[in-house]
């Protein structure tokens, strides 16, 4: 399997567990949406060098995971190439935040290595969150939640099509290498003199595909907005899931609760 | 209302050296199971674009129920008309077997227990029921060929329109879509270089040839004349072939 496959293959496998018939499926997708908003929000909302109060967040990913099905270790392979990212550039502060953070006997810990420990834990944090959002309501039910919330429809339009095209994007190229792979089976990758013809090959095939997509779109009806009245309203067990999620978010963010427990521990020793 | 579908002397170019059609004229009666046939190039699937507002006319009127097809009529034709493109890929682009299926129903905003029940009806027709909650991408090349006639059926349109609906499917798939086809009660315009296919699902048959029609007329007596077939590029139905040998 070539890359461009790999990655059509995790799309798809995207797609197929955002539409199982488990409990966190079947909650409403604005209440899972709400949820993960105001997450992501408190997640970044901590100071930096505050780990003690951003390792508290973990619960919320952790505890899903524990509930769910989904694979912790499937969502991390996932999430390498955003982390590569978010740790390329965490991995400077060290560097330009030299002064202590604490000192022991054997070596010092400077505020550079606690901002970039932070900044790690957000990245982390948030990629999870959106992870299992997005493994848990599939891109329509997104949408349609945004709609709900008074995103403009041209917005939720665009992200959804934006999704199917690169789908389409990626079948193409797929297309296109295996075409020219099993064309030139003792070449290494492709010969800088056919890039150009591929990449315009490339393009052209994928607006002649998309614009027949959109045409079969518009054959039905589709006037610019996609429909919004197949979700039911929120029930009492996703006001539920909702009202308990920002309760622990709120006393987790309010409070050092972590401080506390560990206090009272130390207190009792 | 006499005719369902009524072309009087449509011409069209994609540029002003090639002409596709000149002057071409012909009407499609409600009820009528119409195949065209033709070589490469001669303007199959223009055809069925000009008709579904995808491309227009530079002359003539195309009428869809006493409707000039323009730009501005088109979401009142398009209600009347179903098109199953000749690629399904092009045409499923939910998540879904359901949601493509719903897609149409929902646009012409219908409440959700119609759609559902429309989504419910249109899979039965293709005897897909137990695919409707499958996810697209994990479908056959057959499957996704009943999913996209699907998708088109739960518009309940009075006119489907098929490109090439044969392509790519092996024997048995291609002889259960015609057993569906045939259960269709509504006027159909099938495009297909399968004669055979013609031969199996349609009563009238128009042969489109240099800028025009060829031949118009029933289609057992049409894919039957061997001279009038090759003098266009085409050869006998495989059914008929053999029945010579």
């Amino acid at each position: 399997m070539n890359k461009i496959d790999r990655a059509l293959h995790e799309i798809n496998e995207l797609d197929y567990l955002a539409k199982r018939d488990q409990w966190i499926n079947r909650l409403h997708p604005l209440v899972k949406f709400v949820v993960t908003f105001f997450y992501l929000l408190f997640v970044v909302s901590f100071n930096r060098y505050d780990l003690l109060g951003l390792f508290s967040m973990f619960l919320y990913p952790f505890v899903l995971f524990e509930l769910t099905d989904l694979s912790f270790s499937k969502a991390l392979r996932y999430l390498k190439l955003p982390m590569v990212f978010v740790v390329c550039i965490s991995i400077w502060n060290p560097f330009f935040e030299t002064a202590p953070y604490f000192v022991t006997n054997h070596f010092t810990v400077n505020y550079g290595v606690i901002s970039m420990l932070g900044l790690i834990c957000k990245g982390l944090f948030t990629l999870l969150a959106v992870f299992l959002l997005i493994a848990t309501t599939s891109i329509e039910d997104i949408c349609h939640s945004l709609s709900l919330l008074h995103v403009p429809h041209i917005l939720t339009t665009l992200l959804l099509l934006i999704y199917r095209y690169i789908r389409v994007l990626l079948e193409e190229v797929s297309r296109t290498l295996n075409a020219y792979a099993l064309r030139a089976p003792l070449q290494k990758g492709i010969h800088w003199k056919s890039w150009g013809s591929l990449v315009g090959q490339l393009l052209l095939r994928s607006i002649d595909r998309a614009n027949e997509i959109y045409q079969s779109m518009c054959l039905r009806g589709f006037e610019g907005n996609f429909p919004a009245n197949s979700i039911e309203k929120p029930q009492k067990k996703d006001w539920l899931y909702l009202f308990l999620w920002l309760l622990f978010l709120l006393i987790f963010r309010i409070f050092p609760v972590f401080s506390i427990l560990g206090t009272l521990f130390t207190v009792g020793g | 209302m006499q005719h369902i579908i009524s072309f009087s002397q449509v011409s069209f170019s994609y540029d002003k050296d090639n002409s596709i059609f000149k002057q071409l004229s012909f009407s499609i009666a409600p009820g009528e199971k119409v195949g065209l046939v033709g070589a490469n190039g001669v303007g199959k699937s223009t055809l069925l674009k000009l008709l579904v507002g995808l491309e227009f006319a530079s002359e003539g009127t195309i009428l869809v129920k006493d409707t000039p097809v323009t730009k501005k009529t088109l979401p009142q034709i398009r209600k009347h008309l179903g098109y199953v493109f000749q690629d399904a890929n092009n045409q499923l682009f939910s998540s879904t077997v359901f949601r493509d299926v719903a897609f149409g129903p929902e646009n012409y905003g219908l409440p959700k227990d119609v759609v559902d029940k429309r989504v419910t009806k249109a899979l039965s027709l293709v005897h897909m029921e137990a695919f409707a909650d499958k996810p697209v991408y994990k479908l056959s090349g057959g499957e996704k060929k009943l999913a996209s006639i699907a998708s088109v059926l739960s518009m309940e349109p009075d006119f489907l329109i098929m490109d090439e609906p044969s392509i790519a499917l092996d024997p048995k798939n291609r002889r259960n879509l015609i057993t569906i086809l045939n259960s269709l009660s509504m006027t159909k315009l099938i495009a297909s270089h399968d004669l055979d296919f013609i031969l199996d699902t349609c009563d009238r048959c128009i042969l489109l040839s240099g800028n025009g029609i060829a031949a118009d007329g029933n289609t057992s007596d049409i894919l039957s004349q061997k001279d009038l077939l090759e003098a266009h590029n085409l050869e006998l139905p495989l059914s008929y072939q053999y029945r010579a040998k």
